[in-house]
């Protein structure tokens, strides 16, 4: 994020959106509302007024997530808030759309249920790891008004420290190679069928599984946790499309976030992640498990190489460094982004699944916290969407669907038990 | 603990049915408790529309009452009594419940403003037939055409709100709707002019639109396609 007025108190007051950021405003709505949500389950019950005292803290370190959404002549921008986020109880319909004219503007919200935290984020504020690195940063704070002792490490921040300007950067451009021209091929995926639920309702149900046992698993395979899970994802999605008896069955592709600071050191709080799609054409014939299993591996290690980031983040970019669009009016261009997106966007995947990876945090801080969660929107596009991460010795997989029927999640999750992999099962449903 | 019989995961003791395929959990050894505290909330956060109706009423009321007093005004002073300003007041009262009426209504509001906007159009035809003294084509076409068009469009209305029609079936009735509407358009037109019911250019007009909605009814018995269509339309 590129600020461009800076004002004497070290802070910028209005920024650019980074190039992922774009997208989200022009594409936002009741129905797709670019909007995930990270939690974590403390062993204590929350107390309201000491977790607001720890958000107003907590924001000031965050000044780029302290910003309301206008929209300028040829872009949208964010300008700073000086306004108070107010923590909300938590709701049974996660990842409503963040209404402009509510919340004081601000395009994230905190809520609290019980023994837990939860922060909704607009996707165009940050991502899965700048949400994160907010929500440790929230509960060491809240922690630390409580009284204890909370180290800043494992990407929690100190809240006294001025924040430094490459942590609202947009590393898009630094890390984009233009040289090489790639263009990437959009082909139809299948859609998951399903009766839609009403508007602002979504539905989440998380498998709890041990590491240990899919780790056994995926050693045998010689593969990742993230491979294992989409092989397996997309197996299931396959048996569901063909128990469906379609007259042409339709390749299944699961949209797979990577984490660009993995190749490119930066301390950006903003957007830097790209995506690869693996995926199997059922047109070439019936897939075994194993096949899709080799078939994602190889593609994942062909795919998720900084060369081919670098260029894919390129791509990206170019079209928004074309001259013609730079000028063109934001509410012709906002019509033009929405046409193609809707034409060329999610038609060409099946589903998401977003890896957060392992968090950890620092040992006198596991012992308050109990679980964290991470809990992607769904949209009637893509109506499952799936969001994982590992937490001491537990990996949460949560999926979200905007969706009556639970047929996917169940495919999913009796797989992995037929493997022998135990799970635990929770639902906002209960 | 109890474990789902059908889905073989582990679930939470206070859960009565499995999340995943909604088969009833019996477990002897660990009831469920009732009383105990759900994980996750029970409230919903409610949508709050953003749309300020009372602004876009005022809004309006304010935008089109102004030149409505001032063309009164003007008229009464320097003309003689009222008489080109009913014109503009009333097509400003026209625009008016055009543009208000949807809003006034929190349930069926579709209905109810499609039988709101006919009554006043009516009224205000009315009123320009009575002050251009040009009697006659209110009732023998005026009343007809705008009768017919609110009564189809009415039924169709009715039947989607209901739910009777839904998705290409939609797309079918208002393909029949345009034919049966031109047909009787004909009708109408002809008797006023020729005094005889004679059908001609709305036979060209109904045989396509009812083939139209033929193959709209016809393809919404393919589940696929209505799905395939769905996806493309994006609805």
């Amino acid at each position: 994020m590129k600020p461009f007025i800076n004002n004497d108190q070290n802070f910028s007051r209005l920024y650019r959106l980074d190039n992922a950021a774009n997208l989200y405003p022009v594409i936002r709505g009741r129905k797709r509302p670019g909007v995930f949500r990270v939690s974590a389950d403390l062993y204590d019950s929350i107390q309201p007024p000491i977790l607001q005292q720890a958000l107003d803290i907590t924001l000031k370190r965050f000044p780029g997530f302290s910003v309301n959404l206008r929209a300028g002549l040829f872009w949208y921008y964010f300008v700073h808030s000086s306004e108070q986020l107010i923590i909300q109880e938590d709701v049974s319909n996660p990842c409503k759309d963040i209404s402009s004219s509510e919340n004081n503007g601000f395009l994230m919200r905190v809520r609290y249920h019980k023994n837990r935290i939860a922060v909704e984020f607009f996707h165009s504020v940050t991502d899965g790891a700048g949400a994160m690195t907010f929500l440790k940063t929230l509960i060491a704070q809240y922690l630390t008004l409580l009284g204890h002792q909370i180290p800043h490490s494992q990407d929690i921040l100190d809240c006294i420290e001025l924040p430094p300007p490459e942590e609202s950067q947009d590393s898009f451009r630094p890390f984009a190679e233009f040289s090489a021209p790639r263009k990437r091929q959009i082909l139809r995926a299948y859609h998951i069928k399903g009766s839609l639920l009403p508007t602002h309702s979504l539905r989440t149900i998380t498998g709890i599984i041990p590491i240990d046992a899919l780790q056994i698993e995926t050693r045998k395979m010689g593969v990742s946790i993230t491979e294992y899970l989409v092989a397996a994802y997309l197996f299931t999605l396959n048996k569901i499309q063909l128990s469906e008896e379609p007259r042409r069955p339709l390749p299944i592709k699961i949209q797979v976030p990577v984490n660009l600071r993995h190749f490119h050191k930066t301390n950006t709080l903003r957007n830097f992640s790209a995506f690869v799609m693996p995926g199997i054409d059922p047109a070439h014939g019936i897939y075994s498990f194993d096949e899709t299993l080799i078939l994602v591996h190889h593609f994942m290690h062909f795919e998720v190489t900084e060369k081919l980031l670098r260029t894919q983040v390129a791509e990206n970019l170019r079209t928004a460094m074309n001259p013609f669009i730079r000028i063109m009016p934001l509410f012709i261009k906002k019509h033009l982004i929405k046409t193609i997106y809707k034409y060329v966007g999610p038609s060409s995947f099946t589903s998401t699944i977003s890896n957060l990876g392992v968090v950890k945090v620092p040992k006198i801080m596991e012992r308050h916290v109990k679980a964290f969660n991470v809990t992607l929107g769904a949209t009637r596009d893509t109506n499952v969407s799936c969001g994982l991460l590992g937490y001491k010795d537990n990996i949460r997989i949560c999926f979200s669907r905007v969706i009556e029927e639970a047929h996917v999640e169940r495919e999913f999750f009796t797989f992995l038990v037929k493997m022998g992999i135990p799970i635990a099962v929770e639902s906002n449903q209960e | 603990m109890s474990y789902c019989v059908n889905c073989g995961v582990k679930l939470n003791h206070n859960v009565s049915s499995c999340p995943l395929c909604g088969v009833e959990i019996i477990n002897p050894a660990d009831p469920i408790d009732q009383t105990a505290e759900k994980i996750f909330p029970q409230s919903r956060d409610v949508h709050k529309d953003s749309f300020d109706k009372s602004l876009w009423i005022k809004m309006v009321t304010t935008v089109l009452g102004l030149p409505m007093l001032l063309s009164i005004t003007i008229n009464t002073i320097f003309g003689n009594g009222l008489n080109w300003s009913l014109y503009v007041t009333g097509t400003l009262g026209i625009i008016w419940v055009w543009l208000v009426s949807p809003f006034l209504f929190k349930r069926s509001f579709m209905a109810r403003s499609v039988v709101i906007d006919a009554v006043f159009l009516l009224g205000f035809l009315y009123l320009i037939e009575y002050l251009s003294h040009s009697q006659g084509w209110f009732f023998s076409l005026a009343f007809p055409i705008i009768g017919t068009f609110t009564i189809l469009l009415l039924i169709i209305v009715i039947l989607i709100k209901r739910k009777i029609l839904k998705e290409l079936h939609i797309v079918a009735s208002i393909f029949l709707g345009i034919g049966i509407f031109c047909v009787i358009l004909n009708g109408i037109i002809n008797f006023h002019a020729l005094r005889m019911l004679k059908l001609d250019w709305s036979l060209l007009v109904l045989i396509p639109f009812t083939a139209f909605a033929l193959i709209a009814a016809l393809l919404q018995q393919r589940r696929w396609i209505v799905e395939e269509l769905k996806h493309w339309f994006h609805v």
